[in-house]
Order: structure tokens, then C-alpha cells, then sequence
């Protein structure tokens, strides 16, 4: 039941809401007050269009630019729906938002929406027929009841057939039919194609039998490829275990050459400083003489020093007599230059003095004069007597100097070839060391060789003798290694070559088996593009044909479901229109106060109604032979009819359906209709004649716009 | 309110129960279901006046609609 309308800038009604009880209710209200209009909001809300209408712009309020209607309705499963709907303008047309909600305990639930992607009129339509389940053809051809069309049902409707399924099942078997003869034309193919399945058995059937027998083939040589495969492995793993043996020779070897070579070295180095010694003896008697001389060097030094002091000494005397001679020079001359008129006097205490005793000083002083003299000339032979001799001396420290700095020379000379032997020898120590570290190293490798190798008959015979210890006497393990490198190389060596010539024989045949298996693989892979294609055309025929069996099954099941319809259709018409003549009539009765008709019969084929009149006493087609208000009252009874007929809607809308009513059968109309469904009635009149219980409303009209008000 | 009127509407009618009393199909649930389903469809399509033309005639559109939802229903999911 619809239990409240809003109608918001719809048609008359700014803003108009109605609140409905099951039952009954009427609406009452002068000639175009809008009365209808509240059918239109009903018509607008569940189906977005009103029948009669091209544009919701129509629909529209004056000036407004937006209009909605909102419909509260209990579904069938007694669950209350609210359902929204407004256009507002977008140039010439309208564009349109909906949506439907259902109450959910105390919130709504968005059931959908115009604003949820996805959403469509479509989906809004049958959310509305499932909650009602009313669609909109029923609503028009029931549902909506209009004064209008009332009478006009009575010559039937091609609408019927669509509302009864009529017309579904006519249109089911015509579509049936059809498929079913493209199927039935498509399966004349099924034999050409069932001979092509087999021809394609058959090709696959060889080639499985050749792809099998080469694939044994490849099988067979790919374990013989592997045998060979292990093989060479094995022999690899054998030449590895040589070279492992053969490694430390070869390093070994190495090691003995540097030894040569550091003994080498020390034998020419031994040479050098065997020259050194024999020119400068050993650095011991060196440092003998060396320190001889120096010492030497310093007591002629010594001398030296001494002589010269003396010889400062000598000339210190010399200086002396100088003085004295000078000083007796002086009083000669001074006697001898003696003025004119003066007087001699003493040289010490100046008293004048007689002539004689002048000439006595005279001679004294000559004979001393003698005296220095000499003294001078002995001292200065003196002095040359020693200069000779400090200078002899001299160039004796000279020669010695030089002597020791040569042999300073060749001591440093020897004690860095003595630096340089020992280098040589610590390098020769270690060599010789890493010789026997590398000994033990062949030692031990030849221990492991013979235990590894020792089951083999073959190298018995030649198993080398390894020496049980390595001698630390450097020389008489060189000579030992020597015979070991020597003996044994080449016979590992021979060993690993005859393990490579195996080797490479067995490479050899390696790849001809895998020339001979990479032939084969190659031969069965090309098969499988063949047998590939053989399968897929193998499958897609299968494909084709269990198609085309299926399309024949579908096509006899088409044919015998068409008969099925076209037998529907006859039941349909047949039971409808029984059963709606019998109802109508009953209705009929019901509403009539009169009650003139004695029989009433539905025409199956276009529904339309005859009538059996008491004053006639034969059947007769109603449109034509009844008055209006029977007409209406017979409209309306086959109305009810198809409604109750169909299904039993939550609602049906009446307009005006006592309009042309003399007033007995309007108050019949009035007293009855209630009673006659289940649905709630929703009804539109001028005026009600009685007190009919129910609800009513009255639309008033005032200038443009329009209100609602309960009356009762 | 006249009460055997109105269970006339219910079960002598139903589409279904009609359909059962075939003879063709009585053993034949599936196809049953299969006609039932096609009878909804072209229900559903004539519903709504979009489909129809002028003489309440399936459109060409609704009537491909229709053969393809045949084809579905008949030949199961291999179409």
C-alpha cells in the first residue's frame, strides 16, 4: 500500500503531502483543482513517466525549475520503501535523479541510486516490481483506473495479451521456431563434419605411432649419450686427480730453479769477496793495520805539535835578540849622531859621561851586536831545522791518512758483501726450506696417488718409490727432488695423456650419439606441430559437432516448448477469458443495483464483453448495445476483474469512476467497492454521496496553486 | 467482499501449473524450466513499450534479445 505522497513543485502542488490508510480513502476536490494530479505523482514516482506525457518538463509546477515526488509505500513483504524522484530542467528537456531506499530496522537502506555508478532506470524498475509487483503495463492496463477508459475495455484490448502472457507465449513460439530452424539448417552439416573427425583420427593415429617409435629411439640414444656422458666424467675426475699430482711438480721444479739460481748468486758473490781479501787481507788483519796507522798518524801529529811549539819557541828568542840588537843599534847610533855642543850622557841614569868612556861603550856595544847576531842566525838555522822537519812529518800523516781511508774503503767493501752474503744465504735457506715443504707436499700427493691408484694392475708395476722422509741436507734433497721430478713427471704425465687420449676418444663418439640423438629429437619435434594442429582440428571439430548436437537436441526441445506456447496461448485465452467473464460478472453484480444481466461472456480472442440483458434474452456485445452508466459499471466490474484476475495489487487508483452514475448505483458504487478487494483503494471523485467510511481528502484550489487538507 | 473471486487470481491461473499439465513435458522438469524461463524473458521484454512497435510487435533489437536468450537457455553454457 502507498501510505504517503509528496509532491514538491509538481504540476498544481508546491509542496503537497498526503498520508494514506489501508482501506479506502477519497479524494474530493472541484474540476481542475488537481485531483488527478495526485495519480500522475503516483504514476511519476513508481515509473519516471506519466502515460500521456512525452516530457516530465509537462509535469513541472509553473516557473519551477526543479520538481520530485516522494512515495512511501509497504512492499510485499511488508518492509516500507521510499522511493525519490526529481527532474529538474537541462534545457529544452528535464534530467532526472532517483532512488530507493528500504527501511532497515531504524536506518534506511540505499536499495539504488541515480548517483551510484552503474545504477539505471532498468534496475530501479524492478527493485519497484519486486517489491510491488506491479510493472507498468499492468498499472496502466489495471492499476490506474481512469474514468475515461472504463467503458472502452468492454471491446477489448490488445493490451490483455500482454498483461495475461498471451502474447508472450505467442511471441515465445514464433522466436522458438525460428531458432530452432537455424539450428535444425546448421546441424545438415554435422555429417560433412563427422566424416572429417575421422579422416583427422585416422592422420593422428599414424603419426602417434611414428611419434612413438621415434620417441624409443631417442629414449635408447639419450641413455647411451648419458653412459658416454658419465664416462668422460669419469675420465675428467682422473686427469684432474693427475694434475693434482702433477701440480706441485711443476711448482717444485720452479722452487729448484731459484735454488740454482740463488747458488749461483752466492758463488759469484763468494768470487768478489775473495778478491777483496786478497787485496786487503781479512777484514780482521784490515782492521789491524788500519788501527796501526792511526795511531801512527796520531803520534806524528803529536810531533808535529811539538816541534812547532819549539820552533815558536826559537823564534820567540829570535824576536828577543832583535830587540836587544836594535836597542844597541840605537845607542850606537845615537852616540854617533850626537849633536854638536852636547854632552854624552849615561844610557841609565842619563849623568853625563866622558868621551872614553863612550868609545868604551862604543866597542862593548859593537861586540855585543857580534854576539846577537850570531845568536840570530843560530836560532833561525834552528827554526828552518825544524820547519823541515814538521813538514816531512806532515807529509808522513798525508800518506798515512790515505792509507787508512783506503782502508776504511775496503772494510766497508767487505762488510757489505758480508751483508750481502748472508741475504743471499737466508734467501738460500728459505729456498731450500720451501724445497722441502714442497717435498713433503709430493711426499704426501704421492701417498694419496698410490693409495687411490693402487688397485690398478696397471700402474702397479710402475707404482714409484716414494722416499719415507725428507731430508733437511739441502743439497742431498735437491738431487733427490731432482730424480723425483725427473722420474715421476713423465710417468704421470704419460698417465694423463693416455687418460686424455681415452677421453677424447670417448668425445669423439660422444658426439656422433649426439648428433645421432639431436637428429632423432629434432625429427619427433617436428611431428608435434602436425600432431598439434591434428589435435586442435580434432578438438575444434568435436567442438563443432557436440555444438551441432547440442543446437539438434536444442532444436527439438524448441519445436515441442513452441507447441507447448502455442497450446498456452489457447489456455490462456480460454481460462482468462472464462474466468474474467465469470468475475465480471460476479463484480458486476456487486456493483450493479439494477443487476440487469443474466449471462456475460468474454470473447477469447479480443476481450472483448457481450452481455446477456434481462430485456433482451440473447447475448449481445456490451459496448454497444448498454447505456453509459452500465457501460461504466460493466467497465469497471471487467477492470476489477483483470486486477483481481492478474494479481492482487497493494493499490488501485480510481478516477472518477462513478462519473456519469445515476445516484442509486453511484451509492451502491460507494457502499461496495471497499469490500471488494483486498487492495487499498485510492479513489478520486466530485462529491461522495454517503458517508462510506474511509478517508477523506480534499484538494483546494487556490489561484495557481493547489493544497490538500483531510477532511474525515 | 466475495472471497471466491479473489483466490481466482491464484494457483488455476499460474503460468507454471498450466505448463505442467502438458503432456510433452510432464517428464521433462528441465525443458519445464527452460520454457518457464523463456515465457519470463519475452515477459519482461513486453513489458516495456521500448521493445514494441507500433503494432505491439517485438523490435528488432528486443527480438535478437530474445533468440539470443533462447540460445542461452537452450544449449546451456557452450554458446
Amino acid at each position: 500500500m502507498i501510505s504517503r505522497l509528496r509532491l514538491k513543485n509538481f504540476r498544481r502542488f508546491q509542496d503537497a503531502s498526503i498520508s494514506f490508510d489501508n482501506g479506502i480513502s477519497y479524494i474530493e476536490g472541484k474540476n481542475n483543482a488537481g485531483k488527478s494530479s495526485l495519480f500522475m505523482g503516483i504514476e511519476y514516482g513508481l515509473f519516471g513517466t506519466v502515460a500521456g506525457f512525452r516530457s516530465q518538463t509537462a509535469l513541472f509546477a509553473p516557473q519551477a525549475d526543479k520538481m520530485g515526488v516522494e512515495v512511501i509505500y509497504e512492499g510485499k513483504d511488508g518492509r516500507t520503501y521510499r522511493l525519490q524522484r526529481m527532474h529538474e530542467r537541462a534545457g529544452r528537456s528535464a534530467k532526472g535523479h532517483y532512488t530507493l531506499k528500504v527501511k532497515d530496522g531504524d536506518t534506511e537502506k540505499y536499495l539504488v541510486s541515480s548517483d551510484f555508478e552503474g545504477s539505471s532506470e532498468e534496475m530501479l524498475q524492478l527493485q519497484v516490481f519486486e517489491s510491488l509487483g506491479i510493472s507498468k503495463r499492468l498499472f496502466d492496463v489495471a492499476v490506474n483506473i481512469k474514468q475515461g477508459e472504463i467503458s472502452s475495455i468492454l471491446e477489448g484490448t490488445s493490451q490483455l495479451d500482454i498483461v495475461l502472457g498471451v502474447s508472450a507465449a505467442t511471441i515465445a513460439q514464433k522466436q522458438l521456431n525460428a531458432v530452432a530452424l537455424g539450428f535444425e539448417k546448421e546441424t545438415s552439416q554435422y555429417d560433412l563434419l563427422a566424416n572429417n573427425l575421422k579422416q583427422f583420427e585416422n592422420q593422428r593415429q599414424q603419426l602417434e605411432l611414428q611419434s612413438k617409435s621415434l620417441g624409443t629411439e631417442v629414449e635408447t640414444l639419450q641413455k647411451q649419450f648419458d653412459g658416454l656422458t658419465s664416462q668422460k666424467s669419469e675420465m675428467t675426475a682422473k686427469i684432474d686427480q693427475f694434475q693434482q699430482v702433477l701440480t706441485p711438480f711443476s711448482s717444485y721444479k720452479s722452487t729448484i730453479g731459484n735454488w740454482d739460481r740463488d747458488m749461483q748468486r752466492i758463488v759469484d758473490h763468494t768470487s768478489q769477496k775473495e778478491e777483496v781479501i786478497k787485496e786487503a787481507g781479512d777484514l780482521p788483519t784490515l782492521l789491524k793495520t788500519l788501527e796501526e796507522r792511526q795511531e801512527k798518524v796520531r803520534g806524528l801529529t803529536q810531533q808535529i805539535s811539538k816541534s812547532e811549539e819549539e820552533r815558536k819557541k826559537l823564534q820567540d828568542s829570535i824576536r828577543t835578540q832583535e830587540r836587544k840588537k836594535g836597542d844597541v843599534v840605537g845607542k850606537v847610533n845615537r852616540r854617533k849622531n850626537l849633536p854638536e855642543g852636547e854632552e854624552p850622557t849615561c844610557e841609565e841614569c842619563g849623568s853625563p859621561i866622558d868621551m872614553d868612556r863612550v868609545k868604551k861603550e862604543l866597542a862593548q856595544w859593537e861586540l855585543d851586536l857580534g854576539d846577537i847576531e850570531l845568536e840570530i842566525k843560530k836560532l833561525e838555522e834552528q827554526v828552518a831545522s825544524l820547519s823541515s822537519e814538521i813538514s816531512t812529518t806532515r807529509q808522513e800523516v798525508q800518506q798515512t791518512n790515505q792509507s787508512i781511508s783506503r782502508a776504511e774503503n775496503l772494510s766497508r767493501q767487505l762488510e757489505t758483501l758480508q751483508g750481502r752474503e748472508n741475504q743471499l744465504m737466508k734467501t738460500f735457506s728459505e729456498t731450500g726450506e720451501l724445497l722441502m715443504d714442497q717435498a713433503v707436499e709430493i711426499y704426501e700427493s704421492l701417498q694419496e696417488y698410490n693409495e687411490t691408484l693402487d688397485a690398478e694392475m696397471r700402474l702397479k708395476t710402475t707404482k714409484p718409490s716414494v722416499p719415507e722422509t725428507v731430508n733437511v741436507d739441502v743439497e742431498g734433497d735437491v738431487l733427490q727432488a731432482r730424480y723425483m721430478v725427473d722420474v715421476f713427471t713423465p710417468l704421470f704425465g704419460g698417465e694423463q695423456n693416455r687418460l686424455n687420449s681415452e677421453r677424447d676418444t670417448i668425445s669423439v663418439e660422444l658426439r656422433v650419439q649426439e648428433s645421432k640423438l639431436r637428429d632423432k629429437q629434432t625429427q619427433l619435434k617436428n611431428l608435434k606441430p602436425g600432431l598439434e594442429k591434428l589435435n586442435l582440428d580434432i578438438s575444434k571439430t568435436k567442438g563443432a559437432l557436440s555444438l551441432l548436437e547440442k543446437k539438434r537436441t536444442a532444436a527439438q526441445e524448441m519445436r515441442t516448448s513452441a507447441k507447448v506456447f502455442k497450446t498456452l496461448q489457447e489456455i490462456l485465452r480460454d481460462r482468462a477469458a472464462s474466468n474474467l467473464g465469470t468475475m465480471t460478472l460476479r463484480y458486476h453484480k456487486e456493483l450493479s443495483e439494477t443487476n440487469n444481466i443474466l449471462d456475460l461472456r468474454v470473447d477469447p480472442k479480443q476481450y472483448a464483453i457481450f452481455v446477456k440483458p434481462d430485456d433482451v434474452g440473447e447475448e449481445v456485445p456490451a459496448f454497444s448495445y448498454q447505456g453509459g452508466g452500465h457501460k461504466l459499471l460493466l467497465g469497471l466490474a471487467f477492470k476489477l476483474a483483470i486486477v483481481s484476475f492478474v494479481t492482487n495489487p497493494p493499490f488501485i487508483l480510481l478516477d472518477e469512476p462513478t462519473y456519469g452514475l445515476d445516484s442509486g448505483n453511484k451509492s451502491n458504487l460507494f457502499e461496495k467497492i471497499g469490500n471488494l478487494t483486498k487492495s487499498q483503494i485510492l479513489l478520486i471523485t466530485h462529491q461522495r454521496q454517503a458517508d462510506t467510511g474511509g478517508t477523506l481528502f480534499e484538494i483546494k484550489k487556490n489561484g495557481p496553486v493547489s493544497t490538500v487538507e483531510v477532511v474525515s | 467482499m466475495p472471497q471466491d473471486l479473489l483466490t481466482m487470481s491464484g494457483e488455476e491461473f499460474s503460468i507454471s501449473n498450466i505448463l505442467k499439465e502438458d503432456e510433452r513435458i510432464q517428464d521433462n522438469p528441465d525443458l519445464l524450466e527452460k520454457i518457464l524461463a523463456v515465457f519470463d524473458f519475452t515477459q519482461y521484454i513486453l513489458d516495456d513499450d521500448e521493445n514494441l512497435t507500433k503494432s505491439a510487435n517485438l523490435n528488432g533489437n528486443a527480438r535478437t534479445l530474445l533468440d539470443k536468450r533462447i540460445e542461452e537457455l537452450f544449449l546451456g553454457d557452450s554458446d
